[in-house]
């Protein structure tokens, strides 16, 4: 599977976990929210206007026997407000409980107490009219009437109506207790089932993190391990990882990458050989029938006689350029020796530069020279070719020193960018911004024949070897004011 | 892209900055001339209840706004009153207390379909109007009954009623002779033309006559006639209406009121401590109290349960039909706990829960509860 499709796999189904978990969540909260309705919108408010019917039915009935026993007026209109507005909306408030339909008993009560609290009412409004007057105290028939309905009706119906409302109270409390207890075994159960699945979640989540992840790092790695591989020259490694996803592609890739380099390495070592072969045929074998040459020049001498100035001259001039082409082939056999300086090792510069001081000490005595050396750090390298720098540019220094002052050399080392950056600076003839780029061409040398001393191998050898050691080198000069070589080590 | 952002900006912005709803309520009145004692101090009343509303109103809940209208107690100035209000505010609510203005603004209110609640008056003739009318006060017959029941019990053997002619006072004169007729006590009854201030004929009528009981069902020009009456040596003991708190009445009267038994309803009849904390208020906003509470208490409360309907106001339906949503919702007022008492409101529109008692005018401004 591609990388996209897994990451997509393992934060869809970390996704789908928690929508799970939140569904669940909601689900227990609606669940909580509907028991809490269930007891707050229906059995705890039932108990309240069964309450409130009881007390105002006591009411009522007290109310009523004050009128009758004390001969009070006073009631009327509390009798009024009771049996007209209060009783009636709070018995249509019992009858809307059976909307509800909780149970055949309770309905059957919540009838039967509408039932008496209705009759109550209509006993209790005759005698509230027919009680209006102090004079209807002194109607005895009209009083033992009233008396009647008191003792037949409102008595034993007020009397029912508390025993039913009690009855309904107590089914009530009942449901309400069952109510609470199944929803707390509710609630209970789902709350742990929302524990247990949300570990189960988090477990899941984390092995399929840790998969996805797996999945992912582990071919980085083995791609780390075969790409230092090819770093450090084994080109014939071959990656084939066991996925196909595109670390798969990029391992093939890395292998056929390798491979081509591995060719291509091969073909330059091959050529390099070659060039090497080519370098050493061309310089041995040309200094051969140099040699002869040479041979044969000083034999051809003996047959001309002394004095002849011509054929002085031209044998002056032979032996110039022989003596020429000579150096130059020397020289290319010292610049192709360079490549194999490969043997590394702690170096000490100051120790070395002050070693190539005492050998040019004699030069520089010649030319009133000087050499200040400051302090030079301790580097692992390859000795021959830091010798190779340090007394090519040297000797560079002195080639071209000025016949106008003493000689000043100045070698040293500073740090810019975090890098060592090495200078050897002279007070020498310098040189102008035009030929300041050319000089570490391979034959290569300044273009006042005046000062044209050398065949113009040193600086380019300084070059490549620094080159080969991973570094830079530039210069810095001004005509008649010195140059300063300034170079950097890989 | 901008233009859509522009556009849902400015969507936002007219969401957020829309104006709330707003209801306009009327209240036909009698601010002058009549019976203001039914007007101004309601109309303060009703001022304070929307003013408690607007403040506390939960946001979704529409404003109201009250607007006033004069009707001088006159049924004649009820339906311009009514015109007048519905052009120039467009109310969807009208409160009126005159119960021949009620049956004046009848046809338009229907019409309209605005909804009309009396706040003075509950009386059997009301409550078979249409169905947009409703009554949230005293039930006119049975407050005006008992002053019947009182004379029968007092043994009063010849019984005068004078009164106003309106449909109120009609109805209370015809709720007492019904009783006296259920006993056979004589009476007689006088209707008076509108703005009388002159008595002698009556007065002499009484003299001759020798009633020994007098029932004032009308306003303060009736204050003229209890003066004429005792000063000419008329001893009958006196009955009166719900409205002989009106200052006027007790200075027509030249102080000949006192005594004078009536019906009414103070705070001790309602819920006492709410009514109290109402009165309260009112005192600390208008710094005097109503002289008579009755028809404060009631407006009031009238005010308050309709508010309160507009505190749940679902738009969508109200919008619709307002006076539909608003009937349905106020038929289904039930044990609202206002300061005259627990009140709901039956089928027919009208309200049960406000009961008057009997009261005896003390002094100036003063009533006592008899029966306490």
């Amino acid at each position: 599977m591609r990388i996209g499709g897994k990451l997509k796999w393992a934060f869809g189904i970390i996704l789908f976990m928690l929508v799970g978990e939140i569904l669940l969540s909601i689900f227990i909260n609606k669940n909580a929210k509907e028991s809490y309705q269930y007891l707050h919108g229906l059995i705890l408010p039932s108990q309240s206007t069964i309450q409130q019917i009881q007390s105002t039915n006591t009411e009522l009935q007290l109310l009523l026997q004050h009128r009758l026993f004390n001969k009070s007026l006073r009631e009327i209109n509390r009798i009024k407000v009771i049996s007209e507005v209060e009783l009636p909306v709070l018995s249509s408030d019992l009858l809307l409980l059976r909307e509800l339909d909780v149970n055949e008993k309770i309905n059957q009560t919540i009838l039967e107490i509408n039932r008496k609290v209705k009759e109550q009412i209509l006993i209790s409004a005759k005698i509230n009219r027919l009680l209006f007057l102090e004079l209807d105290y002194q109607d005895e028939e009209k009083l033992s009437e009233i008396r009647s309905d008191y003792n037949n009706f409102i008595l034993p119906n007020s009397t029912k109506i508390k025993h039913l409302l009690s009855q309904l109270e107590m089914e009530f409390t009942r449901l309400l207790n069952e109510s609470e207890e199944l929803n707390r075994s509710k609630l209970k159960f789902l709350t742990n089932t929302l524990i247990i699945s949300g570990i189960i979640v988090i477990i899941f989540s984390l092995y399929v993190t840790f998969q996805t992840i797996r999945s992912i790092t582990k071919p980085i790695e083995i791609l780390k391990s075969h790409v230092a591989q090819i770093e450090n020259g084994k080109f014939n490694t071959s990656i084939d990882l066991p996925t196909k996803d595109e670390f798969h592609e990029l391992g093939l890739g890395i292998t056929r990458m390798a491979k081509k380099i591995d060719h291509s390495f091969h073909k330059v070592k091959l050529k390099t050989e070659e060039a090497k072969q080519f370098t050493y045929i061309a310089t041995h074998d040309l200094q051969e029938p140099m040699t002869s040459l040479k041979s044969f020049i000083q034999l051809l001498k003996t047959y001309f006689q002394p004095g002849n100035e011509g054929a002085e001259k031209c044998f002056g001039y032979i032996d110039g350029t022989l003596d020429k082409m000579s150096t130059l082939i020397h020289g290319l056999m010292e610049y192709s020796r360079v490549s194999n300086y490969q043997e590394r090792s702690k170096i000490d510069l100051n120790k070395l530069v002050h070693s190539i001081k005492d050998e040019v000490s004699l030069l520089l005595h010649e030319c009133k020279g000087n050499i200040a050396i400051l302090e030079l750090p301790k580097i692992i390298g390859n000795e021959q070719s830091m010798h190779l720098i340090y007394q090519n540019l040297i000797t560079n220094s002195i080639k071209f020193r000025s016949p106008d002052r003493p000689l000043r050399i100045e070698i040293g080392v500073f740090k810019k960018d975090g890098r060592n950056i090495y200078f050897v600076k002279d007070n020498g003839i310098g040189m102008g911004k035009q030929h300041q780029g050319k000089i570490f061409e391979l034959f290569q040398t300044l273009h006042n024949e005046k000062a044209k001393i050398g065949v113009g191998i040193g600086l380019s050898q300084t070059k490549k070897v620094i080159q080969e050691m991973g570094g830079e080198i530039w210069v810095e000069s001004h005509l008649n004011a010195g140059s300063t070589f300034f170079f950097t080590l890989g | 892209m901008r233009t859509l952002i522009f556009a849902i900006g400015l969507l936002l912005l007219q969401s957020c900055s829309k104006a709330p709803k707003e209801i306009h309520v009327g209240f036909i009145a009698p601010l002058s001339e009549r019976a203001t004692d039914l007007g101004i101090a309601p109309s303060k009343a009703m001022e304070l209840a929307v003013e408690e509303y607007n403040q506390n109103k939960p946001e979704q809940a529409p404003r109201i706004v009250l607007h006033l209208c004069d009707d001088q107690w006159s049924k004649e100035n009820a339906l311009p009153c009514y015109n007048q209000l519905k052009n120039d505010h467009n109310i969807q609510v009208v409160f009126i207390g005159n119960s021949d203005g009620t049956l004046a603004i009848q046809e338009s209110i229907e019409r309209d379909k605005v909804i009309a609640v009396n706040p003075i008056n509950n009386d059997n003739l009301l409550s078979s109007l249409n169905a947009n009318t409703f009554k949230i006060a005293k039930t006119t017959e049975e407050a005006s009954s008992i002053i019947g029941i009182r004379i029968i019990e007092l043994g009063l053997k010849n019984v005068l009623l004078m009164n106003y002619p309106n449909d109120f006072m009609r109805r209370a004169t015809r709720s007492v002779t019904s009783l006296l007729q259920e006993r056979n006590i004589p009476y007689r009854v006088i209707e008076t033309p509108k703005g009388q201030t002159e008595f002698s004929n009556e007065t002499q009528l009484a003299v001759q006559q020798g009633y020994d009981a007098v029932v004032f069902f009308g306003y303060k020009e009736f204050g003229f006639a209890m003066k004429e009456f005792r000063e000419a040596g008329i001893t009958a003991r006196f009955f009166g209406s719900t409205v002989l708190l009106d200052p006027l009445y007790f200075t027509n009267s030249d102080g000949h009121i006192i005594g004078t038994e009536c019906t009414f309803f103070t705070q001790q009849d309602g819920n006492y401590v709410l009514a109290e904390n109402f009165l309260t208020n009112y005192h600390n906003k208008y710094k005097n109290r109503p002289v008579s509470v009755w028809p404060v208490l009631q407006s009031y409360d009238a005010m308050k349960i309709v508010l309160d309907q507009f505190k749940e106001y679902d738009e969508a339906t109200a919008e619709h039909d307002f006076a539909n949503w608003l009937r349905s919702r106020l038929l289904n007022v039930r044990r609202f706990r206002g300061v005259c008492g627990n009140i709901s409101i039956t089928h027919d529109g009208s309200s049960r829960g406000i009961y008057f008692s009997l009261y005896k005018y003390q002094a100036k401004g003063t009533l006592v509860k008899l029966n306490n």
